[in-house]
């Protein structure tokens, strides 16, 4: 097969591109996602004050910046060899997890549900979130803007400004919380639990309980038996905001499990010649290429990921909802891509009765929120469980704490090869010699990324979801004989 | 939401570290400049979907300012500065609007109005063209900047009710 190169044009028009090659006989040879992609972030950091970076880190883009600023200022900790006050801790942790069940919420209600409640070919026109209210009812789409809506509540509180925080400083936050804002938060947590059940058990009635839908959760089209990484908690639970990285095998077994400074032993960065976003792999078992299985270094991350490098959830209603769906798919770890909305909503939910854990604990009004940082500015590190992945902010600074060099692996960027696997196999699963390729299919292929929550944001600047997206299919000589193009 | 009522708001949208993405951010600011605060408050926001939904919830009005990179004809060259009103269906032309991770803004503002969402009877969209707003750096490319106090005018004049243009306006 020919040398594949990216058409400069196309990225520079923000779509994404979904580039598939034909065999002789118009079965799939091969599949490539490719995603404009920004570049140049790292260098923009140099000579500037590190203080600056948790400021300017979420200005990347707007789907995610809270978990930027949390990674930023986590690593400016670092570099100033600052322990941050429990209290700072604990508010951080309670913020980042009220931002997190707005992001999930958004995600399965706006971008993923629409393929199950109005079905994945039904037409475009409908199968959005107008099409779930019309279905579903009008209380949904309410419960939905007010689970963001809350969400944006605490950022604000606690993050000075809704959509781009400042609130969380090298050496903890700018201001501590008032024992009324205290019992804010515990109603809004109380919320989001409610709502984190309720979705799981629409879910259940949705998905779980339709055989075509299950047929679909469970083929081999959307299968990958890969790596899987998570930050987990002393007991190697679940947690968004701190604690180490586990990494285990395509069996369940741990592979590895390491702090966040050692992340450069374990994780390397592949280039592949038509993609210019680079390819996390794990360096001990080494980059074999697009595939899956134990000899290759793949490992994906996101919500699927977490529960699988996880030994199980640190609340007990997500440790519930965490049982019943690895008992019904009886296997740790699950394969499944599909499987990640399913994981989505136990995060959802865990989120909720973490923020109410949180709120309760009386240390939580402490005033004292900051510890001053005295020593001299080096290197530090700084990872968080951002919605679609693990989140790394490395910065590296003279001794005045001007940065001499940033390095960030970005949530999405750590799912890019099993993106790329998945839609491979999606469309060899859905396009079959002498068919024509209809919409309804694009959109099962699509359906293959989407289940990741791909965001491209901090890396690129088109965001997926509904992203204005290009479907071309090759022959075996590279000649274009047909194409789809779906604007946003 | 009272002290909401009877207002617009003005909104740019871009990343202020994104080279001309920021361009609906200094316009914003230059209109800022242009107008009363207490009647016309400037956000900024590097978003869309529900978080820009929340955003409009509440005002009279609102004026809505991105980048674009495409000319809304798609046989025209790009015109460096060039500002177009848009209507819904041709949002997909704009960067932050079209990027949204969530829904698109016309999907989005008829979920807020069906869920009885208090939300601006009128919503004005403008596009700006632009070159580079894929580059980091917090520079515009020279041309694009020199723009924005013309940009800003063209807009107070075109879509704010006459009047409430500072008659001394720096910009």
């Amino acid at each position: 097969m020919d040398k594949v190169t990216i058409d400069p044009i196309t990225r520079l028009e923000g779509h994404g591109k979904i580039e598939i090659f034909l065999n002789d006989d118009g079965s799939v040879a091969n599949a490539y996602f490719q995603v404009p992609e920004l570049r140049g972030f790292e260098r923009f950091c140099e000579g500037r004050p590190v203080e600056e970076l948790p400021r300017i880190t979420p200005r990347i883009c707007g789907v995610c910046p809270d978990a930027h600023h949390m990674a930023s200022a986590k690593a400016c900790d670092a570099v100033y060899h600052v322990d941050i006050p429990p209290a700072a801790k604990k508010l951080r942790e309670l913020w980042y997890n009220a931002f997190t069940a707005g992001d999930h919420c958004t995600h399965f209600y706006i971008l993923a549900g629409p393929d199950f409640v109005m079905g994945p070919t039904a037409d475009p026109a409908e199968r959005n979130i107008l099409g779930v209210i019309n279905k579903v009812g009008l209380e949904i789409g309410k419960r939905v803007i007010r689970q963001r809506k809350e969400a944006h509540e605490v950022i604000e509180m606690l993050g000075g400004k809704p959509t781009h925080p400042v609130g969380a400083i090298p050496g903890g936050l700018s201001k501590a919380i008032t024992e009324e804002e205290r019992q804010r938060l515990l109603q809004i947590g109380e919320g989001m639990v409610e709502f984190g059940q309720f979705s799981l058990g629409l879910f259940a009635d949705v998905v779980l309980k339709n055989e075509q839908y299950m047929d679909l959760v469970l083929s081999d089209a959307f299968t990958h038996r890969t790596y899987y990484i998570g930050l987990v908690d002393d007991n190697n639970l679940v947690n968004f905001y701190d604690g180490h990285v586990r990494v285990v095998d395509p069996d369940g077994k741990e592979f590895v499990s390491f702090a966040p400074p050692e992340y450069t032993d374990v994780i390397a960065e592949h280039v592949e010649p038509w993609s210019y976003l680079k390819f996390p792999f794990l360096k001990k078992v080494g980059w074999k290429g697009l595939v899956d299985g134990p000899d290759s270094g793949v490992y994906r991350a996101a919500p699927l990921a977490r529960l699988n490098a996880a030994e199980g959830m640190a609340t007990p209603l997500a440790q519930e909802a965490y049982e019943k769906m690895y008992s019904t798919f009886g296997t740790k770890p699950v394969h499944q891509t599909m499987a990640f909305h399913w994981a989505r909503l136990i995060e959802m939910l865990y989120s909720g009765e973490r923020v109410v854990e949180l709120a309760q604990d009386p240390d939580i009004t402490n005033p004292k929120v900051h510890q001053a940082p005295t020593a001299t500015p080096d290197e530090g590190v700084g990872i968080v469980e951002a919605p679609r992945g693990l989140l790394i902010h490395h910065y590296q600074t003279d001794p005045n704490g001007i940065v001499q060099r940033a390095n960030l692996i970005v949530g999405t960027t750590n799912n890019k090869a099993g993106i790329c696997m998945s839609v491979k196999k999606a469309a060899e699963g859905v396009i079959k010699p002498g068919q024509e390729v209809s919409e309804g299919i694009l959109n099962i292929v699509e359906m293959a990324f989407r289940a990741y929550d791909p965001c491209f944001g901090c890396a690129t600047h088109a965001l997926p979801g509904h992203m204005p997206l290009i479907v071309t299919i090759r022959n075996p000589r590279g000649e274009v004989i047909q194409e789809i193009r779906r604007d946003g | 939401m009272d002290e909401r009522a009877g207002k617009t708001l003005i909104v740019g949208l871009g990343s202020p570290i994104l080279r001309d993405d920021a361009i609906g951010l200094r316009v914003a600011q230059a209109l800022a400049d242009l107008l009363p605060a207490d009647r016309f408050p400037v956000e900024e926001a590097g978003t869309s979907g529900l978080r820009l939904l929340l955003l409009l919830e509440g005002w009279e009005r609102a004026v809505i300012i991105d980048a674009m990179r495409q000319p809304l004809d798609p046989h025209a060259d790009l015109c460096l500065g060039r500002l177009n009103r848009l209507s819904p269906a041709q949002l997909h032309s704009t960067l932050t609007l079209n990027t949204s991770h969530e829904a698109s803004l016309a999907d989005t503002l008829e979920l807020g109005r069906r869920m009885g969402m208090a939300l601006p009877q009128e919503i004005a969209i403008f596009g700006i063209e632009v070159e580079d707003p894929f580059s980091f750096g917090e520079e515009m490319t020279p041309g694009l900047a020199q723009c924005v106090p013309a940009i800003a005018r063209e807009i107070a004049h075109r879509c704010l009710p006459v009047g409430t243009v500072h008659c001394n306006s720096r910009a």
